[in-house]
């Protein structure tokens, strides 16, 4: 342990001096100025709809080149491209200007920016936990990686299923004295990582290596239904299915695979939407599993039956957040606040809504462009690096962040029938906003550029680290 | 170990072209695009409509002489009615989760306009406090309506509703919503949206019709029934009464005699008389739409039952107290109007004016008019409503045996003159029911009426 630590150390040590070394101590500097600046007057500007004295903008300016300057020194720490950071990081700025103006008297705004900047800092010290125990595991059997991975998850759901408690509609959340934080990111976390490491594992046949991937889906599958983190369990779905498709040949089998997934999928929510009709009003006179089966996907029901009859949903019970966003969405304008703002979670689950209703469909347009950028040079950056775990969960990551951004804009324009699901940089929650930055800073790590290091070999292209 | 390139290419294809779809999705579903999502656009100004509610203080609804009927509360909240239970139908609710009804509604771009002071655009009522809370303590409880109506200009003096032992208080719309939406057409105001056979009050416009074209002098024996194509029509109670002309006839109510009459008149000479009454038009008023069903044809049992207020018309009881408000006018149908000014920043401006509906022929040839009010002064006399009184009783028979009663009346106090409809709806009894009322509402204008 202590020989490793000492490896890593020596291994930062060699990326600053190359860092500096490339660009020179002084443009370093300056390059990094002049772009926080930048930063801080964009942040600035889009919150001078919050009435706040000059004291707020000053301290939302200040606070936010703190993330700003940690997620850039970091970027350049790891010798990372520079195209997704740069789109990252304006997400970032949108996010706090949103959140200000969201909270806008003068020192719940300040609160959120400062409780921003500490749930960052929080994920990037997470990152680099991360990208450590990384390093770490991949010196262990990969076995015993999966057993650890999987292990961890079905120990975090248990104590979720004991302890969790109950919030918007998931038992996601565990509460620790007034600290309440959602277990959930971190089995996503171990999920995708898992996934990123099967379809990468040269031990395995590439059936195997589909059946592992498999296996960890139904893993996960059974657990976030119980919990009701449909959410979730549609983000994991959609990326481990691209990053078999991307890694594995059998795409044959691949598709036979979503087509069984699409047909459970529909057969259960079929059955649950009979079961939920058949116990309306009859409820003690069913076996308990049907009940609970109606139970589970009673909401899923209901939102489903919203998204197809917006104009039909109950204003006054399940359809409000439905019928407030078309609310909002009918007094939309081009450019500026509209009239209508009365989304509930809107900081969170609606926050795309609440983007709209402040700044303008352009802006919404902007914010969607500037995720695509992010997730195209993201997956660009990661694929030209040599196929290996590191870069998949690299890959993992990104395609996790900008999808998971994607169900949250179609949620909140309600076309997609699911809701707590953040927007990547931009909500507020706590716990996803930390996951954020730690799958930030470990796609930086998995788009380092190669470099010649003191002492270790060069690894060439297509070699596993 | 290697990747395939194209599906790597595939797949972030994939997630730029959900992104183009979030795009589009946004620009579909929202209304800044006009035009694309029509529904959208009508929310719109709605939910515009709604904010600007929001930042003002209701506008003040008072009556004709200036008696508060709402008073405004705080900028965004509802106004408190000060007659809740009487003026419920006539102004509506302001509720956050329920929107608005009734004066509210159909007046909110005046009530939340705000003016300099921040106050909507007050409103100054025809309706008379005193006489609109008497009018609905005669019918609480039950379910029906009194509507009165100065027949010369049209002004709506009175018009209580009642939809049974409920009442109405729109004050408490969120809390009661529930109860009330329960209850069978709780929220229809029975002297406007009640649409139903006029029973034989019709009977007014048969008579005008043989006035005009020549058969008031038909004599006829009644027996109690008419038989027609296989279908026997009875008089109300069965009850036979001999020979019969004109006067008698409208006097006892016959069905019998009007059914003839309405045979020898013919589809097209009862279709005009009940043109003249506005029958089967919608008006557009100033307070509400009023419909009203006419359909006739020479098929004589139709042509029978039409005659004598069954078949298929429809009329709605402030309909009928402008029909008798027309006989007493003689011969000028006005149109009822609710709002005599608006008061914005302390100035009161006229809304609207008196107008007639239809003026039905010059005053050389309202002899027919004259004759009939004779013969609706002798029912109102048969009635015990005295003299100076014009009336008509009538009862529409339902097919679950129930019975709506009906009773217009005319009567002139001074210089005054007033139309009034009184109905009771869903009854066991007869027309009879609404006898007392009429009486007690008669000593009240009598006493009060001056003052109006």
């Amino acid at each position: 342990m202590k020989n490793h630590l000492k490896q890593e150390w020596a291994l930062a040590r060699a990326r600053i001096t190359a860092a500096v070394g490339r660009a020179g101590f002084g443009s370093l500097v300056l390059n990094d100025l002049i772009g926080m600046a930048l930063l801080c007057l964009m942040t600035a500007l889009l919150c001078v709809g919050a009435k706040g004295a000059l004291e707020l903008y000053a301290g939302i300016a200040l606070s936010s080149a703190v993330l700003f300057l940690a997620v850039s020194m970091a970027g350049r720490l790891l010798g990372s491209d520079g195209h997704f950071i740069y789109s990252a990081m304006v997400l970032i700025a949108v996010g706090i200007a949103l959140q200000v103006l969201l909270f806008n008297s003068d020192q719940s705004g300040l609160k959120q920016v400062q409780s921003l900047v500490v749930y960052g800092l929080i994920g990037l010290a997470g990152g680099t936990a991360l990208i450590m125990g990384f390093r770490a595991g991949m010196k262990l059997p990969r076995k015993s990686v999966y057993l650890l991975l999987g292990g961890g998850s079905v120990l975090i759901y248990l104590i979720l299923l004991i302890a969790g408690i109950s919030a918007g509609g998931t038992r996601a959340w565990l509460l620790i004295g007034s600290f309440s934080f959602q277990p959930t990111e971190l089995c996503k976390l171990a999920a995708l990582v898992a996934t990123a490491l099967l379809v990468t594992d040269k031990a395995l046949t590439p059936q195997k290596r589909l059946l592992g991937v498999l296996l960890t889906l139904l893993l996960h599958t059974v657990f976030l239904v119980a919990v009701n983190e449909l959410g979730t369990l549609l983000i994991l779905v959609a990326v481990s299915l691209i990053l078999c498709f991307i890694y594995l040949p059998n795409t044959k089998q691949l598709l036979a695979v979503v087509l069984i997934l699409a047909l459970i999928a529909g057969l259960l929510v079929a059955g649950c939407w009979v079961c939920h009709r058949l116990t309306q009003g009859n409820e003690k006179d069913f076996p308990a599993i049907l009940e609970l089966g109606a139970r589970i996907f009673e909401k899923l029901t209901i939102r489903v039956s919203n998204l197809l009859d917006p104009a039909g949903a109950d204003r006054y019970n399940e359809g409000y957040q439905v019928y407030q966003v078309r609310r909002t969405l009918s007094t939309a304008k081009l450019f500026g606040s509209c009239t209508e703002q009365n989304v509930p979670v809107i900081d969170s689950d609606f926050i795309f809504i609440y983007l709209i209703s402040r700044f303008g469909i352009v802006a919404a347009i902007g914010v969607t462009l500037i995720t695509v950028v992010m997730a195209f040079e993201g997956s660009i950056a990661v694929l030209r690096r040599p196929v290996s775990g590191e870069t998949a969960a690299s890959l993992s990551f990104v395609l996790c962040l900008a999808v998971g951004s994607f169900i949250s804009a179609l949620s909140s324009l309600c076309l997609l029938p699911t809701v707590g699901v953040g927007y990547a940089f931009l909500s507020r929650g706590g716990t996803a906003a930390a996951i954020n930055y730690m799958m930030l800073l470990f796609i930086l790590y998995g788009m380092r550029r190669p470099l010649a290091l003191p002492r270790k070999k060069q690894l060439k292209r297509g070699e596993d680290t | 170990m290697k990747y395939s390139v194209k599906k790597a290419a595939l797949s972030v294809t994939a997630l730029v072209l959900t992104g183009v779809l979030i795009i589009s999705g946004t620009i579909h579903n929202s209304a800044a695009f006009s035009g694309l999502n029509p529904q959208l656009d009508t929310l719109g100004k709605a939910v515009v409509q709604d904010a600007k509610m929001a930042s003002v203080v209701e506008g003040q609804i008072c009556d004709r002489n200036y008696c508060p009927i709402t008073v405004p509360g705080e900028a965004g909240e509802a106004a408190d009615l000060v007659y809740d239970e009487s003026f419920s139908y006539i102004v509506g609710y302001n509720s956050d989760i329920y929107g608005l009804s009734g004066l509210r509604s159909r007046y909110q771009h005046l009530l939340f306009d705000a003016d300099d002071n921040g106050e909507g655009t007050g409103l100054v009522l025809t309706l008379e406090t005193g006489l609109q809370e008497f009018c609905y303590g005669l019918i609480k409880g039950k379910e029906g309506s009194v509507t009165v109506l100065d027949p010369t200009t049209g002004e709506v003096l009175a018009m209580a509703s009642s939809a049974g032992e409920t009442a109405y208080r729109a004050d408490l719309i969120d809390s009661e919503y529930e109860t009330y939406a329960q209850l069978d057409s709780f929220f229809y105001d029975r002297a406007t949206m009640a649409a139903d056979p006029p029973g034989s009050t019709f009977k007014i416009v048969t008579s005008l019709a043989m006035l005009d074209n020549g058969l008031e002098e038909l004599v006829y024996e009644d027996t109690g029934s008419y038989s027609i194509n296989g279908i026997t029509i009875y008089n109300y109670g069965k009850r036979i009464y001999g020979t019969l002309d004109l006067a008698s006839a409208l006097q006892r109510s016959s069905n019998a005699y009007f059914c003839e009459a309405g045979l020898r008149l013919g589809a097209n000479k009862l279709e005009h008389a009940a043109e003249e009454f506005c029958i089967g038009d919608t008006l557009q008023l100033d307070f509400c739409t009023l419909y009203s069903g006419f359909e006739v044809s020479n098929t004589p049992e139709l042509l029978a039952q039409t005659a004598f207020g069954q078949g298929r018309t429809t009329v709605s009881p402030l309909h009928l107290a402008m029909m008798i408000g027309a006989i007493q006018n003689d011969g000028t149908m006005m149109k009822p109007r609710m709002v005599l000014s608006t008061q914005r920043n302390g100035e009161s401006t006229p809304y609207g004016k008196s107008t007639s509906i239809r003026a039905w022929r010059p005053r050389s040839e309202r002899e027919s008019i004259y004759t009939l009010q004779e013969m609706l002064g002798q029912c109102a006399e048969s009635y015990g409503f005295g003299e100076g009184v014009i009336a008509k009783s009538g009862t529409a028979e339902l097919a679950n045996g129930k019975n709506h009663a009906y009773m217009v009346m005319g009567a002139e106090m001074g210089e005054r003159q007033y139309a009034v409809c009184v109905s009771l709806r869903n009854i066991d009894s007869s027309s009879d029911t609404t006898r007392p009322i009429c009486k007690q509402l008669l000593n009240y204008l009598k006493n009060y009426g001056g003052n109006l």
